[in-house]
């Protein structure tokens, strides 16, 4: 019996009511991290969720941009565009320039092929488009002296280079050269700018529709772009 | 422990009868012990395992998984389809579809009128009706898109509601139809590619990408329209095909459907011409059969075939288009398009070669392709000596155009048998070999005579360099050729120097015009198309303009077997009437 009452004592020695705070306390401690980390788990899956109502906004998405510039569409537009004026067809497409004195080599060739735009010459014939000076001067920089006295027109410059021509390089050349500095303008054009496609209202009635969400996106706008994604029910 | 010391020190004070029943007890109490011990440790164990490595249990999107891209991914069902570029051919879409429970509309008529406003394509009065039956679930409209669902939204009407499905979308509408087929309500694969990858679509949301190029496909596309719509055809097949890997980058058969609305296509819409049609494909087959004769009896150009007068042969009697009633040489039998000459030359080659040739070409079984419209050529069976003259100017064998456009690759191509691609980055581990490189150049050569003094003058586009050749023939149909049934088609390489393209255009019943003269030939009909595709390749892939130099020493060589009538000399505007 003594030894159990010695027990007991030990029992209710000091140190046992603070190894009971301490277990305590470190109860706690745990409790407060799992909570934390279940809350910082609810909010992954907030965000993994958010992540898959993206995706799912980007395949729709994807799915229209694929459905818009699909190739039959853009021939008709080209099509469409060509006759109302508003954009021209250019004169030359495809050009072939000789290269130019210091790239005769092999090496400054295949220099040029890697880099078309430098040898660019742009200049639609048939257009009231001024051709813009900074391009001009590219060409005369870098063309034989034969083309630099011609004037920048596609048409001779391109019989030039046929006729000079040993390796020729097709270049695709842009009509409306991104370094221009006076914007260009075509008659009856509404307002071209790069990023904001303008349809004359005389087209609207054939602008092709998407059928998934033709009413949401007008094509390319950003703004509605983003609305389309709040209003795809899958976003919460 | 100090359970034990204490029942160890409590025992030793009884002993007798009494401390045996202790000792019963205390055993018993081991026994519990360890049990209690056992089954709680395992517990916490459990607790343990599920709180340290499942990452506190919580409930996670089976649809997640860190990927290379470190990020979730979303589990869309069946796969995307894409061409080589990564252009969107095929996709699923989530869906929206409306449907309604009759039991809690309140105003049947008040709702299906609001609705109609919203979708002015449903049926007011029919919908009214269904409104107030006794089913309790009726659809409204399926696949609604989210401004619509919004708009219902708004309405706020009890008793509608939304169901998300999964719908498969083709952005590309008719342009790869054929190709890639389409798919049932059950989202199963029933055409093309869909069915043929059926099971890799549905397990894995990894998108399949195909050798096609839809800018390629396009242009053949717009050629072959522009082709059958001139020409008041029935339809047309064509293919462009990489004749060095075997990739197939467009492959159209006319007239053709949209997938998304595959209930309105017909039979002759939904039939895939160039791969399950099976057409004599005529003076293309010339191609072979000379090919035969150079590589497997005598390589000169210079053996002479005597065409001047018809072969009769039991009931046939193989005539000449084009007579020119002379003894020819190879490139002028090729030019000309003999059909005389050709059989001499089968003749020549023999029964036996030329059948093993043709065979080793691929044209004894099914292209191997991974599409499931699979369809075998029609081969003369006993072949006879007979079927050894026909055959060699391509009539008496049926083949697809898959075929034909696979074994004119082997032609060209330096002489080895491609397997045609669909899916990209397939390669072939073996190919055989056919023809000998030389063979190969020599076929190369002749078929570029074709363009420039031949039957193929119209698709002799300066710097395009195009060598082919063309075939027209009369529609076999019960065992009779009908005269005005024509299939006219070319099948054309380029740069017939390097070749790197085979396109074949194969345009069926086309009906002679005014521009055309009334002719309803290959040279009218099927080159056109052909030299605009090149053309649009050519652009498309920057490729240069091929060198005159090349092209004169091809016509140099050539001119030295060759004596032009009138019609073929060089300046002469040659009328492609010939087969």
């Amino acid at each position: 019996m003594n030894d159990i009452i010695t027990s007991r004592r030990r029992v209710l020695s000091p140190w046992t009511p603070l190894l009971g705070i301490a277990a305590i306390l470190l109860a706690i401690g745990v409790f407060g991290v799992t909570q934390s980390v279940k809350q910082r788990e609810a909010k992954v899956d907030q965000i993994n969720r958010q992540i898959l109502a993206e995706q799912q906004t980007m395949r729709v998405l994807d799915a229209e941009w694929a459905y818009l510039t699909r190739p039959q569409r853009l021939q008709d537009l080209i099509a469409m565009k060509a006759n109302d004026g508003v954009m021209p067809p250019p004169a030359v497409m495809v050009a072939r320039i000789d290269p130019t004195p210091e790239e005769k080599t092999e090496t400054k060739a295949e220099a040029a092929a890697e880099q078309p735009a430098k040898v660019a010459v742009a200049a639609p014939v048939p257009t009231p488009t001024p051709t813009p000076v900074a391009v001009k001067a590219k060409v005369v920089a870098k063309a034989e002296p034969k083309i630099e006295a011609a004037p920048v027109k596609a048409a001779p410059a391109k019989v030039a280079a046929v006729q000079l021509a040993k390796k020729v390089v097709p270049v695709k050349v842009a009509t409306v050269a991104p370094v221009a500095k006076t914007p260009v303008k075509f008659t009856n054009a509404p307002k071209i700018a790069s990023n904001d496609y303008v349809w004359s209202p005389k087209n609207n009635d054939h602008r092709p529709m998407a059928p998934v969400m033709a009413q949401t996106v007008s094509f390319p706008k950003y703004a509605s772009v983003k609305r389309a994604g709040v209003a795809h029910p899958i976003v919460e | 422990m100090t359970l034990f010391r204490t029942l160890n020190e409590t025992a030793t004070q009884i002993v007798g009868a009494r401390g045996s029943a202790v000792e019963t007890a205390r055993g018993r109490l081991i026994v519990m012990a360890i049990v209690f011990a056992l089954v709680f440790g395992g517990v916490g164990l459990r607790v343990a395992w599920l709180c340290l490595f499942q990452e506190g249990a919580e409930p996670r999107f089976e649809s997640l998984h860190a990927g290379n891209e470190a990020s979730a991914v979303l589990a869309v069902g069946r796969g995307d389809i894409l061409d080589r570029n990564g252009v969107l051919l095929a996709t699923t879409l989530e869906t929206l579809s409306l449907y309604a429970d009759p039991k809690l509309i309140i105003d049947a008529p008040v709702v299906a009128r609001d609705l109609k406003k919203v979708f002015p394509e449903i049926n007011e009065t029919e919908l009214a009706q269904k409104l107030t039956s006794k089913s309790r679930f009726i659809w409204v409209q399926r696949g609604v898109s989210p401004q619509k669902a919004a708009a219902v939204n708004a309405l706020g009407y009890p008793g509608l509601d939304f169901r998300s499905e999964s719908r498969r979308f083709y952005p590309q509408e008719n342009l790869v139809s054929h190709i890639v087929g389409y798919t049932g309500v059950d989202g199963d694969g029933f055409a093309g590619v869909e069915r043929s990858f059926n099971a890799a679509l549905k397990q894995s949301s990894k998108p399949l990408k195909l050798t096609i190029d839809v800018r390629f496909q396009h242009a053949l596309r717009r050629a072959m329209l522009g082709a059958v719509t001139k020409f008041n055809a029935k339809g047309a097949s064509g293919a462009i095909v990489d004749v060095q890997s075997g990739d197939i980058l467009a492959a159209v058969s006319l007239p053709d459907f949209n997938p998304q609305d595959i209930n309105a296509a017909t039979d002759d819409q939904k039939f895939n011409r160039f791969a399950l049609g099976v057409y004599e494909m005529g003076s293309t087959f010339k191609a072979f059969s000379t090919a035969a004769l150079l590589d497997r009896v005598d390589p000169s150009l210079g053996q002479r075939f005597d065409a001047s007068k018809p072969i009769k042969t039991g009931r046939f009697t193989i005539t000449d288009y084009h007579a020119q009633n002379r003894v020819m040489t190879v490139p002028e039998v090729f030019m000309y398009s003999s059909n005389i000459g050709t059989a001499r030359m089968g003749e020549k080659v023999g029964t036996p070669v030329l059948k093993s040739f043709l065979f080793s070409l691929g044209f004894d079984k099914p292209v191997p392709l991974a599409i499931s419209e699979k369809a075998a050529p029609l081969v003369p069976n006993p072949w006879r000596d007979v079927s050894t003259l026909t055959i060699s100017y391509g009539h008496g064998m049926s083949v697809t155009p898959l075929h034909l456009i696979r074994a004119f690759s082997a032609i060209v191509n330096g002489g080895v048998l491609p397997a045609l691609h669909i899916a990209y980055g397939e390669h072939d581990e073996t190919r055989p070999r056919i023809i000998s490189e030389a063979t190969s150049e020599q076929m190369r050569h002749l078929l570029r005579l074709v363009v420039t003094h031949g039957t193929g003058s119209k698709a002799n586009i300066p710097g395009t360099m195009i060598g082919g050749k063309t075939g027209t023939t009369e529609k076999n149909i019960d065992g009779r050729y009908v005269k005005n049934k024509l299939i006219s088609s070319f099948v054309a390489t380029f740069p017939a120097d390097q070749p790197r393209y085979a396109v074949l255009v194969s345009v069926d019943e086309p009906v002679g015009n005014k521009e055309s003269y009334g002719y309803a030939t290959a040279g009218w009909v099927a080159t056109p198309p052909v030299a605009d595709v090149v053309q649009a390749i050519m652009t498309l892939e920057n490729m240069p303009q091929a060198d005159t130099k090349d092209d004169e020493a091809i016509e140099s060589e050539m001119m030295q077997y060759i004596k032009l009538d009138a019609k073929h000399a060089k300046g002469a505007a040659a009328a492609p009437s010939d087969r």
